[in-house]
């Protein structure tokens, strides 16, 4: 499914011209689905169709790229702080994340905007600079729940290095929390991408862009519910898409269920990172 | 002594019900409450800028004149509030002002000519930092001749003084509180003759007024007025819809044809001096070319616009000025014509047309960055490339008026309903609110006498003249005239709207 | 653990100024002159220089920076360039309704969130889970003010059974809950999820399991601190997010807290407003930081020492 959205994304030029998504036509604005616009058209009378197909480029790149930026710093600085749970660098950083999450994220982009100048650049810094706050906070508490558990003390008591403990044992572990969130961020960064439009981020109009046609089919809501359907269900099945993802990497859908129901029944050794494979 | 006590009881009785009866029947106060979308920011008339502000200075304050909406004229006209009679010297110069005596402000202190001219002078003071002083600037001298009588003088004749003393800015203070307050307290604790005062202020959710016992007016129906902020233009609707608020201002354009069905709401259509548009960069080329100007303005189909993207809240412009404005003069629509639109540009110089940036602010005006997307759509038509900047509305407002902008043409919209401010802060040369950087010296010319002569005639076609330059040779591309749509609940009646779209609530009265 | 979270208060205490200089800085630096958004549309040159002198932005950088921190620290923030009123006071009046919103939001949200999740965990791959799990992916991406609006006109336009907004009484504050809950509870769903998954599964519940422990004792002992923390974590870190944070909820319910007023603030330019408003949220979610890493150590006895 979700290889489905990103070879749309990049094959769309071969199928859509941009043309379908940017022509105006006033006569035929707010059109609901039906006929030849299957999906309807806009405020403006553009094609939806196109432009979700054309909106899916810049939105998943902005996605993609801004929270897997902020992703990256906020697992990362989570994931030492834990690790030296109780020490200054632990202290500092926490303080540092309390701090800045708390900035008013309209305000963040104004100040990127006003530092970097208004670019694409900017939207995907303002959106990861919005997002690693949360990652490092969760990272931090996955870190700590995970390395008191009894293989990672047993991993430590039989010698193993530090290097390979963080590897083989804490950091799939904490991944396993982390991956619903990620996923869930990159629909929840589509918003903020909506917010942030009207500082005039993102894409020039009349480039299509998911998050502004989200905030601007918010006015008409009642009267031509599509302008709005037609972006909030792509964000939503991208939300469920990365979701089933996300638990089939993890791969322990099927495993949890034989504990509780059938105690005895255990079959395959549950938990591919128990004490087995120190 | 058992007779008399059983009397007693009995008158007791009696009085207790009666008491308790008229309780029982005392009438519920009668409440009118209003939605704005913004809340009110200060009741200092020499600092409010915005319509809610101005709407409830409009029912604490009174001012020397009032603007009063002429259905027939359809124009907005001054009229005397607490001025009883005006005199203005041949030379245009000397106005003398007679004021209705006795009336008298919240806190007991007369309104008087001494009052005036405090108030008057208040906003002249550069201590006190009113950005009105330009309304008031030529005046050179206030004296009181009598309580109820003052002189003012200016330095050159200003015929527009008249006009402009109807602004909610020139509202009358008392001089005791406005001088013991702390300036920019005055705001919140405001104190003047109007039929109400400032009963509570709750900031960002409430402003109540009361009625003020002192007021020697027609007394109005409403025993109190309650403003809400409330932000969301959806939530107002539902509010209206609820019957939570009897009046809701701005309601958009996409939810009147739901509430048009509904037996127990009203929807008003005001047309209001509001009028949107494309300002040219006169500074870059080449927008300095009238023919270049005069071709943008027919290649846009305002009609589809206003029908299709304002979906109604609005009116296809027939002058500089929309309806309302003083002095207005309907001259006709632009036609739509992209066909001459392009062979002008041709005879310009530009057959394959040329390439520029349009600005545009972000969620100031109702639908701007879609109307900006639709008149890029059109100039496309016709060979202007046009690449559009979206800017917050705060860096907006310093970008533009920068003179060396990159911009070729930035939206705005301006309000303003007396013609001696409005053309004169636009399409004067050297007006420092003229980011355009329109010059027409027959313009200003025209102008400069306008502003100078007292006979109504002569102003009257002073303004015909400078309005047929402004539309033949046109320094903007004239967008739209907004329409307020307002919402109200059946049965209440006497809301007044004006065109500057605040809202009076003098003689409304609810079921 | 004591020990441990003053020194986090203290190191905080300095951060929190740090980025309000710097953020005091950054505001001088970005476009955008209070001076004219103040004094209005119809204001000339002349007007925003008597304007700019009036509200104190006409000195030099450091002096304005030296007046602003010596003022603060005595507890004066300035005041509001905009509405005139003492900084103090404008947060103080937004910062409750603010708190009431994102407090019992977060509260309702945890709860069901840690609920939901743990359940869904323990059902893996059942169609109660994939059902659970679906919504929740669907509710998370829900815009705001989607589920707002649609409450809005259902629950008080419809059927009136709550006020369409502001903020006079517990009541007004069910529907912006209620939209906050569907968002942030959803998210806390697949986290509790996650890390309810990851534990369930593993060695020592099942030593615990095979040992006889009843189910419930399984998951208090053991599952509900693993998933505890890290879902706390978050609610924390979501928590300070949301105060200043929730700002379509606050205007869409007519609420007048603090994310709204930052958004004012920011829209116009109102400096000292914006810097009072960004000490507060950023002591608060300072303040709850160190708040939530005390209940993740009663929650879970190992948290308690330091570690490494």
């Amino acid at each position: 499914m979700v290889f489905l959205y990103l070879g749309i994304a990049a094959l769309v030029p071969l199928f859509v011209p941009y043309e379908e998504a940017v022509r105006v036509d006033l006569a035929r604005a707010l059109e609901p689905p039906g006929g030849r616009e299957w999906l309807g058209r806009d405020e403006l009378g553009r094609s939806l169709g196109a432009r979700l197909m054309w909106g899916a480029r810049s939105t998943l790149t902005v996605v993609i790229a801004g929270v897997g930026a902020g992703g990256l710093v906020g697992v990362t600085l989570g994931m030492a702080s834990g690790l030296h749970h109780g020490g200054p660098a632990d202290a500092a950083i926490t303080a540092l994340v309390d701090a800045l999450l708390a900035l008013p994220r309209l305000l963040v982009a104004l100040l990127v905007v006003g530092l970097v100048g208004q670019s694409f650049e900017a939207l995907i810094g303002a959106v990861a600079f919005s997002s690693f706050p949360s990652f490092a906070r969760l990272a931090r508490g996955a870190t700590l729940a995970v390395q008191q558990r009894e293989f990672v003390v047993a991993a430590v008591a039989l010698g193993a290095t530090r290097g390979r403990i963080l590897i083989r044992h804490i950091l799939p572990n904490v991944l396993d929390v982390l991956l619903p969130y990620a996923s869930l961020s990159l629909s929840t960064a589509v918003l903020v991408v909506a917010a942030l439009g009207f500082l005039g981020l993102g894409p020039p109009p009349p480039a299509p862009e998911w998050g502004s046609m989200l905030s601007t089919a918010r006015s008409y809501l009642w009267e031509h519910p599509h302008l709005l359907v037609v972006p909030a269900s792509a964000v939503a099945l991208l939300a469920v898409s990365l979701s089933l993802l996300s638990d089939q990497f993890a791969g322990k859908h099927s495993q949890g269920k034989a504990v509780w129901i059938r105690p005895a029944k255990t079959g395959k050794p549950a938990g591919r990172r128990g004490l087995t494979d120190a | 002594m058992r007779k008399c006590w059983g009397w007693r009881t009995a008158v007791a009785v009696l009085v207790g019900l009666s008491v308790a009866g008229v309780g029982w029947s005392a009438p519920a106060p009668r409440v009118l409450r209003v939605a704005e979308a913004t809340d009110v920011v200060t009741l200092d008339p020499a600092f409010a800028a915005d319509r809610p502000s101005h709407s409830v200075i409009g029912h604490i304050y009174e001012r020397l004149m009032r603007y009063e909406y002429d259905t027939q004229s359809k124009a907005i006209r001054p009229v005397p509030e607490l001025l009883r009679r005006m005199e203005v010297s041949p030379d245009g110069r000397t106005w003398t002002f007679w004021l209705h005596p006795g009336r008298v402000f919240s806190d007991g202190n007369p309104v008087d000519a001494v009052a005036v001219k405090y108030s008057l002078e208040r906003i002249l003071a550069p201590a006190i930092g009113s950005p009105y002083r330009p309304l008031l600037e030529p005046i050179q001298r206030i004296e009181v001749v009598g309580p109820d009588q003052l002189r003012v003088t200016t330095s050159e004749p200003y015929s527009s003084l008249g006009e402009n003393l109807a602004a909610y800015q020139t509202a009358v203070v008392s001089p005791r509180a406005a001088g013991r307050l702390p300036l920019r307290e005055f705001g919140r604790r405001p104190v003047g003759s109007g039929p109400y005062l400032l009963a509570e202020w709750l900031p960002g959710q409430q402003v109540v007024l009361g009625r003020n016992p002192q007021f020697s007016g027609r007394r109005p129906w409403a025993d109190q007025i309650v403003f809400r902020p409330i932000p969301e233009a959806a939530a107002r609707v539902v509010a209206l819809e609820a019957g939570d608020v009897e009046v809701a201002m701005r309601i958009p354009a996409e939810a009147v044809r739901r509430l048009e069905g509904r037996p127990d709401v009203e929807i008003l259509r005001v047309p209001t001096t509001f009028q949107i548009s494309f300002e040219f960069n006169h500074r870059r080329k080449p927008f300095d070319d009238p023919r270049v100007r005069r071709a943008l303005n027919l290649a846009v189909d305002r009609r589809a616009i206003v029908e299709r993207v304002l979906l109604g809240a609005g009116t296809v412009p027939t002058g500089p000025a929309p309806e309302g404005v003083t002095y207005r003069l309907a001259l006709g629509e632009f036609r739509y014509d992209p066909g001459e639109a392009r062979r002008l540009l041709a005879e310009a110089g530009y057959p394959q047309g040329f390439s520029t940036v349009l600005w545009t602010p972000a969620v100031r005006y109702g639908k701007d960055r879609e109307v900006a997307q639709a008149v890029q759509a059109y100039l496309a038509d016709v060979g202007v490339r046009a690449e559009i900047r979206v800017w917050e509305w705060g860096a907006y407002v310093s970008a533009i008026a920068r003179p060396e902008k990159e911009a070729g043409l930035y939206l705005l919209g301006v309000s303003i309903p007396t013609a001696d401010w409005r053309f004169y802060r636009n399409f004067r040369s050297d007006a420092p609110t003229n980011y355009s950087g329109y010059r027409n010296p027959e313009v200003d010319q025209l102008l400069d006498e306008a502003r100078a002569t007292t006979q109504e005639a002569r102003k009257r076609d002073l303004y015909a003249r400078v309005q047929r330059i402004l539309w033949t040779d046109p320094p903007y591309l004239f967008l739209y005239d907004q329409t307020l749509l307002v919402g109200i609940r059946k049965g209440v009646s006497g809301v007044r709207i004006l065109p500057i779209e605040t809202v009076e609530l003098h003689a409304a009265r609810a079921p | 653990m004591i020990h441990f979270v003053a020194r986090r208060l203290l190191l905080a205490a300095a951060l929190v100024w740090l980025v309000v200089i710097l953020v005091f800085l950054a505001l001088r630096i970005v476009p955008g002159d209070p001076a004219r958004l103040v004094a209005g549309e119809g204001a000339g040159e002349e007007e925003v220089r008597a304007v700019r002198r009036a509200i104190g932005l006409d000195d030099p950088l450091l002096v304005q920076l030296v007046r602003f921190l010596g003022s603060a620290l005595s507890g004066d923030l300035g005041t509001s360039l905009r509405s005139g009123r003492a900084v103090r006071e404008e947060i103080a009046r937004a910062f409750p309704v603010s708190l009431s919103l994102v407090g019992v939001g977060m509260l309702l949200s945890g709860g069901i969130g840690v609920a939901g999740g743990v359940l869904s965990a323990v059902v893996a791959g059942s169609a109660v889970d994939r059902v659970l799990t679906g919504a929740a992916a669907v509710a998370a991406s829900a815009p705001a003010f989607l589920t707002g609006t649609v409450l809005l006109v259902w629950f008080a336009g419809k059927l009136r059974w709550f006020p369409a907004g502001g903020f006079q009484s517990a009541w007004h504050l069910a529907l912006p809950v209620a939209t906050l809950v569907v968002s942030e509870g959803a998210v806390l769903l697949r986290v509790a999820r996650g890390a309810a998954a990851d534990v369930v599964c593993s060695e020592f519940v099942r030593t615990a399991v095979a040992k006889g422990l009843g189910p419930v004792r399984v998951l208090c002992r053991h599952v509900l601190p693993n998933v505890l923390v890290p879902v706390l974590a978050l609610c924390v870190a979501d928590f300070g997010r949301l105060l200043g944070g929730a700002v379509v909820i606050e205007s869409l319910f007519a609420l007048p807290g603090m994310g709204y007023m930052a958004l004012e603030a920011v829209r116009y330019r109102d400096y000292p407003l914006l810097q009072g408003v960004v000490v507060t949220l950023c002591a608060g979610a300072v303040l709850a930081g160190a708040v939530g890493d005390l209940v993740a150590a009663l929650v879970d006895p190992r948290l308690r020492r330091g570690h490494s």
